[in-house]
């Protein structure tokens, strides 16, 4: 059967949404009722929740029938490398310190593709590294230090 | 005539050497990130949010009103030169704007984008002016009644004007709401989906949802097709234009001024609509419409005016309403919340320097832009020669430092990468992110308006219609809903977005 397999995806999605949210107030233990004038804390996200399954199910069943929408390119390598530069960020900045945060993580960024060679991405990131420092750490003196406990700072 | 005093207040304040100076960065960011393909708006408010911080609130909003209608000025200069859309909302303008530069009319297509920009923005800082006290003072008459269904209306609104299927947009808002919804429910101090996890008690942080979805997301989609090739710019030759040029230019800059300013108030428009819509008058009532797609100046000349003067007017509903239309006004709220200040009526009344100082240094920024744009005009191409390999790692690096200083929190970047591939999976979905970050952003405040208007009718939920003013709000919008799902205004709707 023909669909347009984007729209069935997204109104699934929509539905799944809706029901995680609305099954996390029922089961959580949120007062839906009660409180002034018979309105808890979980009414409204209930409700939202509901309204969204609604138009979830709308998306994807007249989604049916419709000609199909292909995907085109999927971005895999970046998807892997960006996320995993945000992580290596997030996991080194308090013990190592920001430069080599920021170096690690515009390495691991750059190697999303394999346009950049090593060198550039070296350049880059050394580049970057010394920027931040100077604005975040100089400039407007936030307080992190450029190289953590771990590093002797 | 009141308000051209208050805006000799606000000139006092936008001509004060912080004014000015804030101006200036706000406008030279916004002229850079606009040339820039790859790097929007939205991103680089987000990005230097957290240093708003630092500054007092009027240099801060100076500044990041600066980068939004900057970036409508440096947009266009990619687009004529090497067409590349520099913006989305400059788009329409790569149509005629790169035919008349091959036409050797490069430096005439850039000397018009600017000068109706500039008209643009003047008159529509004038507008803002005038409609400020009268709009803010119906608004200090809401109450929580008109104030839910003003939203509601408003969120239908956006989702008419947006690009893409209605529904999805509708179901991005509601999807939206909800993710807006974890963290301490203010009034009964009850902790919603938190899961156990402390740091959801203080709801999912503003900035770096916005920048997985506006930053993040974008890097991803340039990835997708990332060619390395240097981008060939168009020299030019001669910048100024002919008289002829630039009468013939007047009736679709005033044109496109007066559309964009229109549609820039109305939720979910801004620049963006405002450019597309002016483009297919400019070509629906030309004499010679065959010649649009051919280097047409009315195809450069009316949607550049449009959106600056979309740009501008958008902020009519924040500041006055306390109700951001789009995404990049959403973080502007953020960026007055940080700062301690509501948005709403109340801002013209307690915080007048503030209000009229913003609404002035929009002025003078304008005035600054043209200077930057046209005489510097190639000292901005040769920021194309800036490979993507290089600008992209520079982006995720700005996004995670500043994530993490909003709050010196490692679990904003885990939302931040977490949105990062929510976005992107969205995105390969044609579900566009724009309306999520406004359900994101005007949920608690639904919700807030919608349990006091309980609580002062007594539980009634029929005061929504009963109450006059807001029974209006909610007709006007299930008329705009209906109209929407009608097949023929559907088709509308197609062609008004399709580019060609």
């Amino acid at each position: 059967m023909r669909a347009n397999t984007k729209d069935v995806a997204s109104g699934l999605i929509f539905i799944g949404i809706g029901i995680f949210f609305g099954a996390s107030v029922l089961l959580g233990g949120l007062r839906v009722g009660g409180g002034s004038f018979g309105i808890g804390p979980g009414l409204f996200p209930l409700a939202i929740s509901a309204l969204l399954c609604g138009l979830g199910a709308v998306i994807a069943i007249s989604a049916l029938g419709q000609p199909v929408n292909p995907l085109g390119p999927v971005a895999w390598r970046g998807l892997l490398m960006v996320t995993l530069a945000i992580l290596f960020f997030a996991f080194t900045l308090d013990p190592l310190g920001l430069a080599p945060a920021v170096f690690g993580c515009v390495l691991l960024a750059a190697a999303s593709t394999t346009r950049s060679t090593l060198k550039g991405s070296l350049l880059t990131s050394l580049v970057l590294t010394v920027f931040s420092v100077a604005i975040f750490i100089y400039a407007l003196g936030l307080n992190i230090k450029a190289f953590g406990p771990w590093l002797g700072g | 005539m009141e308000f051209l005093a208050h805006l000799g207040t606000g000139f006092g304040v936008a001509l004060s050497p912080a004014g000015l100076l804030f101006a200036f960065v706000g406008a030279l960011l916004g002229t850079f990130i606009g040339v820039l393909p790859g790097i929007g708006p939205t991103a680089t408010v987000a990005m230097l949010l957290p240093i708003t911080y630092y500054l007092s609130p009027t240099s801060s909003l100076i500044m990041l009103a600066g980068i939004y209608y900057g970036s409508q000025y440096g947009g266009s200069t990619t687009a004529i030169l090497v067409n590349l859309p520099g913006e989305v909302s400059s788009s329409v303008t790569v149509l005629d704007g790169y035919q008349l530069a091959r036409k050797g009319k490069a430096g005439t297509a850039l000397s018009i984008a600017a000068i109706g920009s500039f008209i643009a923005g003047t008159i529509a800082t004038f507008l803002i002016a005038a409609f400020a006290l009268p709009l803010a003072g119906i608004a200090l008459k809401f109450g929580s009644t008109e104030y839910f269904s003003l939203i509601v209306l408003g969120f239908i609104a956006s989702t008419a004007l947006a690009n893409g299927s209605v529904i999805k947009a509708l179901a991005m808002i509601v999807t939206g709401t909800l993710f807006g919804m974890v963290g301490t429910d203010v009034e009964t101090g009850a902790f919603r989906f938190t899961y156990g996890v402390v740091d959801f008690r203080d709801g999912l942080p503003i900035v770096a949802v916005a920048l997985g979805l506006f930053g993040i997301v974008e890097v991803l989609r340039n990835l997708e097709t990332l060619n390395d090739k240097i981008p060939e710019t168009i020299e030019i030759t001669r910048l100024w234009p002919s008289r002829e040029d630039l009468r013939s230019s007047l009736g679709p800059i005033a044109r496109g001024t007066v559309l964009g300013s229109i549609l820039g108030i109305l939720p979910g428009g801004g620049s963006i609509l405002s450019a597309f819509a002016s483009y297919a008058l400019e070509k629906r009532i030309s004499k010679h419409p065959e010649e649009f797609g051919k280097g047409a100046l009315a195809g450069v000349a009316a949607p550049e005016s449009a959106n600056n003067a979309g740009a501008q007017t958008s902020f009519i509903p924040l500041l006055t309403l306390g109700i951001p239309s789009h995404p990049l006004m959403a973080l502007m709220m953020g960026a007055m919340i940080i700062q301690g200040i509501t948005p709403g009526p109340r801002v013209i009344v307690d915080q007048p320097q503030l209000f009229w100082g913003i609404i002035a240094s929009m002025w003078v920024g304008n005035a600054m832009l043209i200077i930057l744009n046209l005489p510097l005009v190639g000292l901005w191409v040769k920021l194309l020669r800036v490979p993507y390999v290089v600008m992209f790692p520079a982006i995720v690096a700005f996004s995670v430092i500043g994530v993490y200083t909003v709050d010196n929190n490692v679990f904003h970047l885990y939302v931040l990468a977490a949105f990062g591939l929510i976005g992107y999976v969205l995105h390969k979905l044609d579900c566009e992110p724009a309306p999520f970050l406004l359900g994101f952003v005007l949920g608690d405040l639904l919700e807030e308006h919608f349990r006091r208007a309980m609580n002062f009718a007594q539980g009634d939920v029929t005061v929504f219609l009963r109450q006059p003013i807001s029974a209006g709000l909610l007709l006007a919008g299930a008329i705009v809903l209906a109209l929407m799902l009608l097949p023929a205004i559907t088709r509308k709707r197609g062609e008004i977005f399709v580019e060609d």
